[in-house]
């Protein structure tokens, strides 16, 4: 396993220099120029313009060769600068670290719940397939997959923001400076609290209906009727039997997800003024802060592929009949 | 549109600022008393309008003046501000922009940061020398300039003098000299600053400004150290005379110490420098240092407010009030404890209101947030406060190239557009149609309004009169040379080629005023013989392109809006000179007429304002007949806020950071 796992972090430095010269390409292919977002402020006098979009270019190596620019934003970013932002004037893992902080932190709470709810669901309606708990489920969970995210944003405010003013409306923490310690944190914590709903509300329809697929294929299986006929107790049939095996596609869509506790939702971060990365990479792009974007895609393109490196160990883990070679 | 609000209110003020001047130098008092009553806008042209509803907080207001603070002497203010209610309480101003972590300008330029700067900084208040009125002034700062002359120099260039009080102090107590005050420029113009990415204008304004600057000189002549507590800043010839020549002279301290420890304001009769360890590695340490840099975290300042924190996370600003403020200049210091600053998102930020959760919503515009926060304010869960905007929306046209280079085209453009249905359908009825370049604040529009409305030409949803504007200009053939008869009109140019009628619009994305006129203007033009083809890119593609920043010119017509400032530079913003095009005339509209009454403006006197309005008035008509661009709508904006907010009293020029040092919790 040892050498394939290396043979295959050999294919990802490889894939990862092909992903920097598309990534880069872009870039440079998008309208705009970078230099002159980084000069502020319109009415400069002529001169005065043309002194600062001068620096500008030099301070973000424009006037360099494109090649060149190419070679010392990788050598930079393999250094681990990451570069400088041309909207918010500073470093791009400074800006970057609080939103990435907040959206980990959403997503790793919106994963345990999503995971915690969906799995025993999933199972419960593949046990009970066909009766009012399974449809009711079904109906319930359609309605998430379907309706769009700021639907149920809008709904939740107005529910539990106005009419049962119990949680805070938007931020992505608490204003009140008098707090210390648990309270603060607790306080903190609130203004998770409807994004970490909606997250998970929207995300239920999804989970539970794949679980309950691969639930319903485990459950027809012969070692299942070899397992019943043996007189095991249906406990143990449904979790020791049919939801181990079940996990083998599990494993897919948990890497998916694992993967995504780094990348922001859009929508939620918007409607509930989540400080979260999706907000960052999105007004980047409308800004053409491409320092921000790069370093954010290319830390996807690592988290991807080592993702997949993670995944297939991880069905080698799973289930016994897959061999790494 | 906060923002361009606030570059609005400095519209105003500048105009009176040689009345000021020449009123100050004949009194000892640095206060303006003796302004003359016509060269100031009224107040009620530059107050919110009497439609206004005003709400009943502003019947109970704070504690009521005896003598109005143009007549008080300096300790009668400050006795005044002591004698307010000391500060409690908190508020929780809500924005669409969001606050970003520099707290010191030369970086970035969000309007919540220039709000929080006005207020920790003072900007054109605190202790600065020059300050602005609510009624739309500048004036000398009575509470921190003692004396103040001018004087005319041999080579042109003028001189302002001032001696400030020497009981100034930071929030920490430490004293306030004259040292603090040149090094605020200093600093600002200095090569070593923009080697930090600060960038200050301006400095060309000052003799050896433009050396300075550039890194060629470490003197700055143009600000002089007299003594500990009197400098003096000089304007060169080539900006004089100069309508805003006050408000150019302006400037506030910073502190020396804290900026540039170990150093020095130093002057050895050619000009002020910095003495000592002066070096960019050690204002990187003290300005941008991640913990302790004064840009992210100013500790040491002299405005009414103090900077508490800053929360990257949540990008959330708070400030408290300065316990060592003396007083603004109209007598009032913070009785409001906290100020907390967070964004908010505009469709849900009323909610908040009522919520609780935010208490100030200022500057709203669109028609549905107004309802939503009318409805608020019926049903008892808040007030509001309305002002006509100092601005409009607009369609910008390029008149240098394509079919808009004709003005013909350009008026059968206008007439093409039903502009009341697409304010009405934007802005649900606040806003209102202008016919000319003005807000309908603009203290200009206002004291002019009638004589205005009798010259310029309101050009209402008309097809037949835009049909004979083409007509007239010569767009009557079809695409073979004959005669026009349906499609596409063309015209036959002096080379004798025939041009197609065919406009490249370049629109943002997203924007629901996009969608309107994409509703109302395309299908009304194309049944006359104009196409108009769309396409869409994000704002900051649409400002390449609108500025013609290393990209051919293309598109013959923009949709955006302008804000004014408090000192609008008209001979700029109509300048045929080729550094002028693109940026400030973004337009690229060369005319004459229009040119030389814009440079005509730059000279008149401050206090000269029938001068100026008649200039003014005679530009407005010329832009009127030429039409560079579709005015849409100008806007009645509405600040909602929670009921236990009192005093809360804003217009287009004094909006919420002013008026937030004046109100109180009730």
């Amino acid at each position: 396993m040892a050498r394939y796992i290396l043979r295959r972090l050999g294919y990802i430095v490889f894939t990862l220099l092909i992903v920097s010269v598309i990534l880069f390409s872009i870039s440079k292919i998008m309208p705009g120029d970078p230099a002159l977002m980084l000069v502020d402020g319109r009415k400069l006098r002529p001169e005065q313009f043309e002194i600062a979009y001068k620096a500008a270019r030099e301070k973000l190596g424009l006037d360099e060769p494109v090649v060149v620019q190419y070679f010392s934003w990788l050598r930079t970013m393999v250094t681990g600068d990451f570069g400088w932002s041309t909207v918010t004037r500073l470093p791009v893992a400074q800006m970057a670290a609080a939103p990435l902080g907040n959206t980990v932190k959403l997503n790793i709470f919106g994963l345990i719940f999503t995971f915690i709810i969906t799995i025993p669901l999933g199972i419960a309606t593949a046990v009970r397939k066909g009766k009012v708990f399974d449809q009711a489920v079904q109906v319930v969970t359609i309605i998430g997959y379907s309706l769009p995210t700021f639907i149920f944003g809008l709904l939740f405010i107005c529910l539990f923001g106005v009419i049962i003013p119990i949680f805070p409306i938007s931020g992505s923490g608490s204003i009140d400076t008098t707090l210390t310690g648990w309270a603060k944190t607790w306080a903190d914590y609130r203004y998770m609290a409807l994004p970490l709903i909606v997250y998970v509300f929207s995300s239920l329809g999804g989970i539970t209906r794949y679980v309950r697929a691969a639930m319903i294929d485990a459950l027809r299986m012969d070692y299942i009727r070899t397992a019943r006929a043996k007189g095991l107790k249906e406990k143990v049939v449904i979790y020791s039997h049919a939801f181990r095996n079940s996990l083998i596609p599990f494993v897919t869509i948990f890497t998916g997800w694992f993967i995504s506790i780094f990348g922001g939702s859009v929508i939620i971060e918007r409607t509930f003024n989540w400080n979260g990365i999706g907000n960052v990479l999105i007004s980047s792009l409308m800004q053409q802060d491409y320092a921000v974007v790069l370093a954010f895609y290319s830390f996807y393109a690592v988290l991807s592929l080592a993702g997949n490196l993670i995944m297939d160990i991880g069905y080698c883990l799973v289930d016994p009949r897959v061999r790494l070679s | 549109m906060k923002g361009e609000k606030k570059r609005m209110k400095k519209a105003l003020a500048i105009l009176f600022a040689l009345a000021l001047l020449v009123g100050c130098r004949a009194k000892t008092e640095p206060v303006a008393t003796n302004t003359p009553a016509t060269a100031a806008p009224s107040q009620e042209t530059v107050a919110p309008a009497e439609s206004v509803d005003e709400p009943e907080a502003e019947v109970e207001a704070a504690p009521v003046e005896e003598k109005d603070w143009e007549e008080m002497t300096r300790d009668e203010l400050i006795a005044k501000a002591s004698a307010l209610p000391a500060a409690s309480g908190s508020i929780v101003r809500g924005s669409t922009t969001d606050v970003d972590v520099y707290m010191l300008n030369g970086w970035t330029n969000s309007s919540s940061n220039a709000d929080i700067k006005e207020l920790i900084h003072g900007g054109l208040g605190g202790y600065s020398t020059i300050v602005w009125t609510q009624d739309g002034r500048f004036i000398v700062n009575p509470i921190s300039v003692e004396e103040f002359t001018t004087a005319d120099n041999a080579d042109g260039s003028k001189t302002f003098t001032f001696k400030i009080y020497k009981d100034l102090v930071y929030n920490d107590g430490t004293a306030i000299s004259a040292k603090d005050y040149v090094f605020t420029n200093l600093l600002g113009f200095s090569s070593e600053f923009q080697e930090l990415e600060g960038f200050n204008t301006g400095a060309e304004m000052y003799p050896g400004g433009e050396e300075y600057s550039a890194g060629e000189s470490n003197r700055l002549p143009g600000f002089r150290l007299i003594d500990d507590y009197t400098f003096s800043v000089t304007l060169v010839a080539e900006e004089l005379p100069n309508h805003y020549e006050l408000a150019s002279t302006a400037v506030g301290p910073l502190p020396l110490q804290v900026i540039a420890p170990g150093c020095d304001v130093k002057d050895d009769g050619v000009g002020t420098y910095i003495d000592g360890p002066w070096s960019v590695d050690l204002i990187r340490e003290t300005l941008l240092n991640e913990q302790t840099g004064y840009a992210y975290n100013p500790k040491v300042t002299s405005g009414a407010y103090q900077f508490d924190s800053y929360d990257l996370s949540t990008k959330t600003a708070i400030l408290s009030a300065n316990p060592k403020f003396l007083s603004t200049h109209d007598g009032y210091k913070p009785q409001i404890e906290k100020i907390i600053l967070k964004k908010t998102v505009s469709a849900t930020q009323l909610e908040e209101l009522e919520a609780g959760e935010v208490d100030l919503l200022d500057g709203n515009a669109t028609g549905s947030e107004i309802e939503k926060g009318l409805t608020l304010v019926d049903n008892g869960k808040a007030d509001y406060f309305n002002y006509p905007r100092n601005g409009f929306g607009h369609i910008t046209f390029k008149c240098d190239i394509g079919p808009t280079q004709f003005a013909e085209v350009r008026k059968a453009l206008i007439y093409s557009l039903d502009r009341e249905e697409f304010a009405m359908l934007f802005a649900k009825g606040y806003a209102e149609v202008v016919d000319g370049y003005y807000g309908l604040s603009s203290p200009e529009y206002q004291y002019s309004k009638d004589e205005m409305e009798s010259l310029i030409t309101h050009y209402t949803y008309n097809l037949e009169k835009a049909e004979e504007s083409l007509v007239s200009g010569g767009w009557t053939l079809g695409e073979d040379g004959s005669a026009y008869t349906s499609g596409v009109r063309y015209k036959k140019l002096d080379d004798g080629t025939l041009m197609p009628l065919i406009i490249e619009w370049l629109s943002s994305e997203n924007n629901e005023v996009s969608d309107h006129i994409t509703t109302l203007l395309l299908p009304a033009a194309e049944s006359i013989g104009i196409k108009i083809n769309k396409t869409q890119v994000d704002f900051a593609t649409l400002l390449t392109h609108l500025y013609r920043d290393g990209v051919e010119p293309f598109y013959h017509m923009f949709n955006l809006a302008v804000g004014f400032t408090e000192a609008n530079e008209y001979w700029y913003v109509f300048s045929s000179e080729e550094e002028y095009l693109d940026q400030w005339n973004s337009t690229n509209i060369i005319d004459e007429e229009l040119e030389s009454t814009a440079k005509g403006m730059k000279s008149i006197p401050a206090d000269d304002w029938e001068s100026w309005v008649d200039s003014w008035v005679k530009m407005q008509v010329r832009w009127n007949e030429l039409v560079p661009m579709i005015p849409l709508y100008s806007n009645d904006y509405h600040d909602f806020f929670n009921l236990k907010l009192k005093g809360y009293d804003v217009s287009p020029t004094w909006d919420w950071a002013h008026s937030i040092i004046r109100c109180y919790i009730g």
